[in-house]
């Protein structure tokens, strides 16, 4: 055990109370030393260590407070214990302060003796632990003094990747280029030649020149080729998308291949389109795909044949099909086909030029980029048709991409980036007053009085998106930055005046934040502000459907709980009714359709309940319905749904009904 | 007759647009590159210069910036024909930038349009 009692130095000058002293610990399994001055001590402590020095402070020769500064430097880390006399404590205060463990006061009688040895072994065992933790913290700094490294050697490695990378991209632009400046030379004097500068040219020398100049353009778009995929591959491929229209981008691809495919006589035709849809893509891209799959097509279709580019519109996406009556790919190529350097021979003796063999490959890679999909289906003889998807484009897609793309930005400078939300509560009340342009006109109003405020906190605007009643800003503000900006703008709307068509209104507005990221860090969490609705106030929140439709049931459920709202449900009224004497709820979701009680009923037994009297209600009912509210029910307009609705109209009006609610029960 | 400075360091291919382009009807001169561009350009003040970019001594991109901040220089309209990806050389303040290897006719339709901006793609009639 550390605890072994091991060699003590003592020094006393007095000899009877060294001679006790040292009896009295050599019975504890000390081995004790005992010398009578200072520099006898000090001598033995130079020549070796002792685990503990005990040692009396009036000593002839050197004081103790001396004594103790020399072992600090000759052997520091021993154990020292000073014994003094009565009524020296305050020297016994300032050898602790030198580093002294402990100090035990003579007693005339010889009684601290017995104190001593344990005094010691404490004082030893404490040192233990002290070297213990002495020692770990050693390890601690030499495990940190290892990450240190690792992480050096890391930025190292990555110093070195980047220079490769940027090395292997300075050798492909350099391959290019020389590769492309003699291709320029023998390009340029095969057309002087052809174009019979040099002097005349008969048709068979004309034949041959055009053989040259074919191969050389052929050498240029394999050059072309590689490089793309070289990028594509590096990752390098930035996309730059946007709203792109897809009908002008068609044109433009009948424009450069119709000349192509007239001089083979194969008709290319576009399939018009009552409206032609627009895709969130690259349109450079998106036309390399298509030109690069109608050149294709035309290639390998005979004189007479068709070529067709058709559109069809699924879900959230636009499918492009290129069709030709080509000859078509046998079934074992089919696999292979979007590989790279993939040249099918589709049939001997086909005409029409070679590709480079990266074509498809490139296009697949580019459709993917996308977030799209490219396949064929193709029978040998009969033709082939190859198709693509492209995401329709849509304004929540937009932000979102340009979100990512920011956090990203973000992330890598380590910078903030806070979403700022500006609700206009009583958009519905306004759009039901005043119009829906009115209102988003207000809206718009707010939007630049919120960019205005953000720019003059020194902020850039990343993205905006006004999203029904919501102004939602992207900027590089921090969470303070973006707290101050609500509180601005939540101040300046009080004191503008707006007015609606002449009228004046009041807009009620909510701003919630969430900044990347202390309170957000990915994308997804950074949007939830924008479910989680006004104050974030919906979580509390309980509402009861009562509809008699299970799948209806089910879907306002659903969707109301994701917008974190609690949800009682109930398939008739008296389940209902039952319920409610249980369970308090804040809103009333009531389909007037029902069986066994229907709901007008179920809405008058509400009302004349004391308990249940001052929840809001409303009426859920198939469009044409309303008119029968003669029948009693005196409800504001705004507690009508009609079915069928869009979850966003469902998430307003609730949203609506419960601000009024609570804005009256706090008037009354 | 107009006159075009053409500036190009590959001697075969400076030599051969110097060929089709006497032969369009254009008083030609040559230099090889950037510095020797500019040295032609501001003593023989031509009304067309045809370069390339990536040269020895002196880029393209670097005799272009330099035309420009020379008064005496700064309206000769400048075609650049390049084997440097389109994008990389977007920032060139060129009147048109044609990718190598190009196409005889599309820069000599290029230098008529800049050159006879009233009778585009008409013939030359310098």
């Amino acid at each position: 055990m550390a605890t072994a009692p091991g060699r003590i130095l003592l020094f006393e000058d007095d000899e009877g109370q060294g001679i006790l002293t040292k009896d009295a610990l050599e019975k504890e399994g000390f081995v004790v030393e005992v010398c009578k001055t200072g520099h006898e001590g000090l001598d033995k402590l130079f020549q070796q260590a002792y685990q503990a020095c005990l040692i009396d402070m009036q000593l002839p020769d050197i004081k103790g407070t001396d004594i103790l500064r020399r072992i600090n430097t000759i052997r520091p880390g021993t154990l020292c214990v000073i014994v003094t006399g009565h009524g020296d404590e305050i020297m016994a205060v300032e050898a602790m302060k030198l580093g002294a463990a402990d100090y035990v006061v003579k007693s005339p009688y010889m009684g601290h003796l017995a104190a001593l040895p344990l005094v010691l072994r404490e004082g030893l065992e404490r040192m233990d632990l002290r070297g213990e933790r002495a020692q770990l913290q050693t390890e601690l700094w030499e495990h940190a003094r290892l990450l240190e490294e690792r992480n050096a050697e890391l930025r190292r490695v990555n110093e070195e990747l980047k220079r490769i990378d940027q090395l292997k991209s300075d050798l492909v632009s350099m391959v290019s280029h020389e590769l492309r400046t003699p291709l320029a030379t023998i390009k340029e004097w095969t057309a002087i030649l052809t174009d019979q500068i040099g002097g005349p040219v008969n048709d068979k020398q004309r034949e041959y020149l055009t053989i040259i100049k074919t191969n050389v353009d052929r050498l240029a778009r394999i050059i072309d080729d590689l490089l793309d995929m070289a990028k594509i591959e590096a990752g390098r491929v930035i996309l730059n998308k946007g709203f792109t229209d897809v009908g002008p981008l068609l044109e433009h691809v009948m424009q450069s291949l119709g000349p192509l495919a007239k001089g083979k006589q194969v008709s290319l035709e576009i399939e018009s389109q009552e409206e032609w849809p627009a895709v969130f893509a690259d349109a450079d891209k998106v036309t390399q795909i298509l030109l690069n799959l109608v050149s294709n097509a035309i290639k390998f279709t005979p004189s007479g044949g068709r070529v067709a580019v058709g559109l069809e519109q699924v879900a959230h996406e636009v499918q492009f099909n290129v069709t030709d009556s080509g000859i078509g790919i046998a079934e074992q190529d089919l696999p292979k086909l979007f590989e790279k350097f993939q040249q099918i021979q589709r049939a001997p003796g086909q005409t029409g030029g070679h590709g480079t063999g990266l074509g498809l490959a490139i296009s697949k890679r580019l459709v993917e980029l996308h977030g799209g999909r490219i396949w064929v289906i193709s029978q040998e003889g009969r033709g082939s048709t190859f198709a693509f998807t492209l995401p329709k484009y849509n304004v929540e897609e937009v932000f979102r991409e340009s979100l990512k793309g920011s956090l990203e930005r973000a992330k890598h400078q380590q910078s903030r980036l806070s979403l700022i939300v500006v609700t206009l509560e009583n958009f519905q009340e306004l759009k039901s007053l005043h119009g829906l342009d009115e209102t988003s006109h207000l809206l718009k109003e707010i939007e630049l009085l919120l960019r205005d405020t953000v720019r003059r906190r020194a902020g850039d605007i990343v993205v905006r998106w006004q999203r029904g009643e919501m102004v939602v800003i992207l900027a590089e503000v921090d969470k303070l930055g973006a707290q101050a900006i609500a509180a601005r703008i939540k101040e300046q709307v009080q004191h503008r005046a707006f007015a609606l068509a002449g009228v004046p209104v009041t807009p009620d507005l909510s701003i919630t934040t969430a900044t990347y990221p202390d309170e957000a860090l990915t994308d997804e969490e950074l949007l939830k502000v924008l479910e989680r609705g006004p104050q974030g106030a919906a979580a509390k929140t309980r509402i009861m459907v009562i509809d008699d439709e299970p799948k209806l049931r089910q879907f306002l459920k659903e969707i109301l709980e994701l917008r974190e709202y609690e949800v009682l449900t109930a398939e008739n009224g008296p389940d209902a009714l039952q319920q409610l004497k249980r369970q308090k709820v804040h809103l009333i979701l009531l389909d007037l359709m029902m069986p066994v009680m229907d709901g007008y009923e179920v809405y008058h037994l509400l009302k004349e309940n004391p308990e249940t009297r001052d929840v809001p209600v409303i009426i859920v009912t198939a469009r044409g319905e309303r008119k029968d509210r003669q029948l009693g029910i005196d409800s504001a307009p705004y507690n009508y749904l009609a079915k069928p609705f869009q979850t966003e109209d469902l998430m307003l009006k609730v949203r609506e009904v419960l601000r009024r609610h609570a804005a009256n029960a706090g008037t009354r | 007759m107009h006159r075009v400075l053409v500036v190009e360091d590959e001697p075969e291919l400076l030599q051969a647009l110097m060929v089709r382009l006497t032969a369009c009807g254009y008083a030609c001169s040559a230099a090889r590159n950037g510095i020797e561009g500019l040295a032609k350009a501001q003593e023989e003040r031509p009304d067309l210069i045809v370069a390339d970019l990536l040269m020895p001594e002196m880029g393209g991109a670097e005799m272009i910036r330099r035309l420009a901040a020379e008064q005496a220089t700064a309206s000769i309209p400048v075609i650049v024909l390049t084997a440097v990806p389109l994008k990389q050389a977007g920032h060139v303040q060129a009147a048109r930038v044609l990718p190598k290897p190009f196409d005889s006719q599309a820069l000599v339709d290029a230098m008529r349009e800049i050159l006879n901006p009233n009778a585009a793609g008409g013939p030359s009639n310098g």
